[in-house]
């Protein structure tokens, strides 16, 4: 089964060496592929120097054209896994297998790593919990589906699920729509307990007052997505 | 609405579609982005020269005023432009994405079949 860690990466100059060089040393059997979003710092500089499988995108599309990106990647090699992480540091590659397993047994389409099914580890700020209950809800409303850590980049998804992505993904703050999306178009849905870790260094995309923008945008992309009946799962299968 | 006001009116509609033409000869704008810009030139020319069309509109909307209707008419042309122009904006830049990620991955592809290349060569010169 060949695996692909697609990373996404603006702004890490200080925490992408160290995310990639676990990858590289404790991990080998992965392959992964460091997306650089047009980065202003050196991160470009560190992965060319470092020789990290990367691909740099000469404009900045945001988290959602990155990941896309990375599946669209994951689709012309053929990889049957693609594992998303984070280049900040705050996911744990030793959840990798587990995310994988589920897919692997055939159970699901895409595996979510969520923080709040065991309680475990790093746990984000009260505000961001209120915030991620509210996606919870929209999402369980508009979809069906129940993901408890809506927001959670580290995730898996199968070849069908790439190949949806790579078509249809959704662009700022794509993670709860994502999940919206595979839950209308019939993909199965898994969550997993999984550890985080708080970000080293650098800085979170969104500051408390793009949170709020944050929370008005995702809900009504969701919504958006319930109302209008954005199938693409038939597309992608032809 | 007095004669005045309808050959004003005129004048600016023919600068107005002038502009326009001259826009598209220049080839700064497109045909398919500028028939809406044409039809709203064509409804206000309409307007003109069959008032009682405008007439008509505004008995329906309650409106007293047939120079309270052009405003209206102008107004509605504008929504209408900004909508679409909201729509081209949206679709460019699906496209403008789709080309971004080609671009990367193929400057990747590049990237690898050289290291392959530069390789052999390597084993070479040792």
């Amino acid at each position: 089964m060949q695996i692909l860690i697609i990373i996404p990466a603006y702004n890490e100059q200080e925490n992408i060496e160290r995310v990639v060089d676990n990858l590289v040393e404790n991990y080998p059997q992965y392959d992964y592929l460091v997306i650089n979003d047009c980065s202003k710092d050196q991160t470009e500089q560190i992965l060319t120097r470092r020789g990290y499988r990367h691909l740099s995108l000469p404009v900045n599309l945001g988290i959602g054209g990155g990941v896309q990106t990375g599946y669209l990647y994951a689709v012309q090699h053929g990889y049957d896994v693609v594992i998303q992480f984070d280049g900040d540091g705050q996911h744990n590659a030793e959840y990798i297998a587990d995310l994988v397993r589920p897919i692997a047994q055939g159970e699901a389409d895409i595996v979510i790593g969520s923080r709040f099914l065991e309680k475990e580890g790093f746990q984000t700020s009260f505000l961001r919990r209120l915030g991620i209950r509210i996606l919870k809800h929209t999402i369980r409303l508009c979809s069906g589906a129940v993901v408890n850590d809506a927001t959670s980049g580290f995730r898996a998804t199968n070849r069908a699920m790439t190949e949806f992505y790579a078509q249809d993904y959704a662009q700022d703050y794509p993670e709860p729509e994502a999940i919206t999306a595979a839950a209308l178009n019939g993909f199965r849905i898994k969550e997993i307990p999984v550890i985080m870790n708080e970000r080293k260094a650098g800085v979170s995309s969104i500051s408390p007052l793009k949170s709020v923008y944050y929370m008005i945008k995702v809900n009504l992309a969701i919504l958006f997505y319930r109302v209008t009946g954005n199938r693409l799962k038939k597309k992608v299968k032809q | 609405m007095t004669l005045e006001f309808r050959v004003w009116l005129t004048l600016g509609t023919c600068f107005y579609l002038f502009l326009i033409i001259f826009l598209m000869r220049k080839n700064r704008m497109m045909l398919k982005y500028s028939l809406i810009w044409l039809g709203s030139a064509f409804i206000m020319f309409v307007s003109i020269l069959f008032p009682q069309v405008l007439q008509w509109v505004c008995n329906i909307l309650q409106i007293q005023s047939l120079v309270n209707g052009v405003f209206l008419l102008q107004g509605i042309f504008a929504l209408l432009i900004l909508v679409s122009l909201s729509s081209i904006v949206s679709v460019q830049s699906a496209h403008i994405r789709k080309l971004v990620q080609t671009q990367a991955l193929l400057e990747k592809r590049v990237r690898d079949l050289e290291e392959k290349a530069a390789k052999p060569s390597d084993s070479e010169e040792e």
